[in-house]
């Protein structure tokens, strides 16, 4: 997805558009964003051909309010758009962590999130190290690189590690977790919307269920999987099923998301390389900076809700059963609560965006995510001097993430800087 | 074909054509009755995770291994019973 900056065209769009895949691809979705929260805060999205309407919420504020409120706003019949845009069920309420409500929520929640916290996850750091210099060094000789294919395997390789699955299976998982959010892009699709989202279902399920069944109950290690395989939910341990759904959201949410922070960190490099300058310079910046790739980057674009009972909302009823989408592209680029939001400022501080979400629901692997980011940020101006783009970049058809498919770039090393260091990390 | 198709011993089941085994295994896994040669598994109420179940049970019963990706571009009882087909002809042509 674009990530563009005012003075935005005036805006046309059809109501269509909010689950169009390819508006995202080719068409201007801030744009589009900024002109809902001024005009339309409450916008009653009707798709006009027999897919449910519903509900677009634009403002910081109220994505704030709909995530925390889930007595109000429920996460029980799914919380992605792509539910309406496929009119297809969701089929792991209640059994899938993302698809549950307090305190259910919790029981999934608290045992995975023990071995998630930042402190969990710092012992990771070598091995997210050698990963991100693997993923850079190909770039370093001063060839053309396209850092949105090598940030694909990014965070499969981290992820795939703390849950234990074999690497000679992570290209194919890679390449199935982002068939799952872009089923409308050609270069994913393999033919029917609903078929490549089914069809990549299938496939991961089939995975994990290999996965599963590798860890006996009474010794499951102590990967992610061993985890969910060892934990209780309502007294009983997890069916087959219910693991297969939780193995499946982890992968999700690391695959689909991270690779365009990745992309935006390396781009933004390149296009304002004095912000970068300083944060080398300046090396207590470089937490902020993070921080602000991630605001930037918003790769979740939205979540969704149902809501519970009737609400009113900006003078308009939301009725209770009604779905609610919130977006966090969107929130992240609020005037109301960012100084001006769309300049990127390495020194942003405070800097309260919502890219990892909010409430119960806040992103699990917020802590490892950060610490990859970082340990990136740290290489990149350890070894890169420049980035220079090299060639068209192409935008990801996804109504879900705002993300990159082609980004070719050149990297040029920093004088001084020994490629074989890279090398040494391997 | 001699006589109507009928469940019956394991030798007078595989005499049978393709398409009503897999009907009969539509039938089983989706838990629902009177599949026909021209429904869709996902219109009868299939799923990424039933389908997981729908191919190994065509493993176990018809001895052939559908590839994921010729499951969803034949998933019709009739269409499937092709694909079948054509895997079983193929294993007998000796590739």
């Amino acid at each position: 997805m674009l990530l563009s900056t005012p003075p935005f065209a005036p805006v046309s769009f059809r109501d269509a558009d909010l689950l169009d895949s390819a508006y995202y691809a080719s068409g201007d979705p801030h744009a589009l964003w900024a002109h809902l929260r001024e005009n339309s805060p409450a916008h009653r999205c009707d798709p006009g051909d027999g897919r449910e309407p519903f509900w677009v919420l634009t403002r910081y504020d109220d994505v704030h309010r709909v995530l925390r409120d889930h007595p109000t706003f429920s996460s029980r019949r799914g919380t992605m758009l792509c539910i309406i845009d496929l009119s297809m069920p969701d089929i792991a309420s209640d059994d899938m962590m993302p698809d549950t409500d307090p305190p259910r929520h919790r029981q999934l929640r608290e045992p995975l999130n023990r071995a998630l916290t930042p402190r969990a996850v710092a012992g990771q750091e070598g091995s997210i190290r050698a990963q991100v210099r693997r993923l850079l060094q190909p770039a370093l000789d001063g060839s053309v690189f396209d850092v949105a294919q090598a940030a694909l395997m990014f965070p499969m390789a981290f992820t795939g590690t703390l849950m234990g699955l074999p690497s000679e299976h992570w290209p194919r998982m890679a390449e199935l977790t982002t068939m799952t959010v872009a089923y409308d892009d050609p270069d994913y699709s393999t033919g029917s919307p609903t078929a490549t989202v089914r069809q990549a279902h299938h496939e991961l399920f089939d995975f994990f269920r290999t996965e599963v069944t590798r860890r006996p109950r009474t010794d499951p290690g102590t990967d992610l999987i061993g985890i969910l395989r060892s934990m209780d939910l309502d007294e009983d341990p997890l069916s087959e099923r219910q693991l297969m759904l939780n193995c499946y959201a982890l992968l999700l949410g690391a695959n689909v998301t991270t690779p365009h922070a990745v992309c935006t960190m390396v781009s933004m490099m390149g296009e304002q390389p004095e912000q970068f300058a300083k944060v080398r310079d300046n090396p207590e910046l470089r937490e902020r900076c993070v921080q602000e790739v991630l605001r930037w980057a918003s790769p979740a674009s939205h979540f969704m809700r149902y809501a519970v009972r009737d609400v009113e909302l900006h003078g308009r009823l939301i009725r209770a059963g009604e779905p609610v989408s919130v977006w966090l592209g969107s929130a992240n680029r609020d005037e109301r609560v960012f100084t001006d939001p769309f300049r990127f400022d390495v020194t942003r501080h405070p800097n309260r965006h919502v890219a990892f979400g909010v409430g119960p629901h806040y992103c699990i692997g917020a802590g490892l995510a950060t610490l990859a980011l970082r340990i990136l940020l740290d290489e990149l101006l350890d070894l890169v001097e420049a980035v220079e783009p090299a060639g068209e970049v192409a935008h990801l058809a996804s109504n879900f993430v705002a993300g990159y498919k082609r980004m070719p770039m050149r990297l040029l090393p920093r004088p001084g800087c020994r490629t074989d260091r890279a090398e040494a990390g391997r | 074909m001699h006589g109507p198709a009928q469940a019956g011993t394991p030798a007078q089941q595989s005499a049978r054509p393709t398409g009503e085994r897999i009907a009969e295994l539509y039938e089983r896994v989706l838990r629902v009755g009177d599949v026909r040669q021209d429904d869709d598994f996902f219109v009868l109420g299939g799923t990424s995770l039933s389908a997981i179940e729908l191919l190994d049970t065509i493993t176990d019963e018809l001895g052939v291994r559908v590839p994921v990706g010729d499951f969803y571009r034949a998933t019709g009882v009739a269409e499937l019973a092709d694909v079948v087909d054509a895997r079983v002809a193929e294993r007998a042509g000796g590739v």
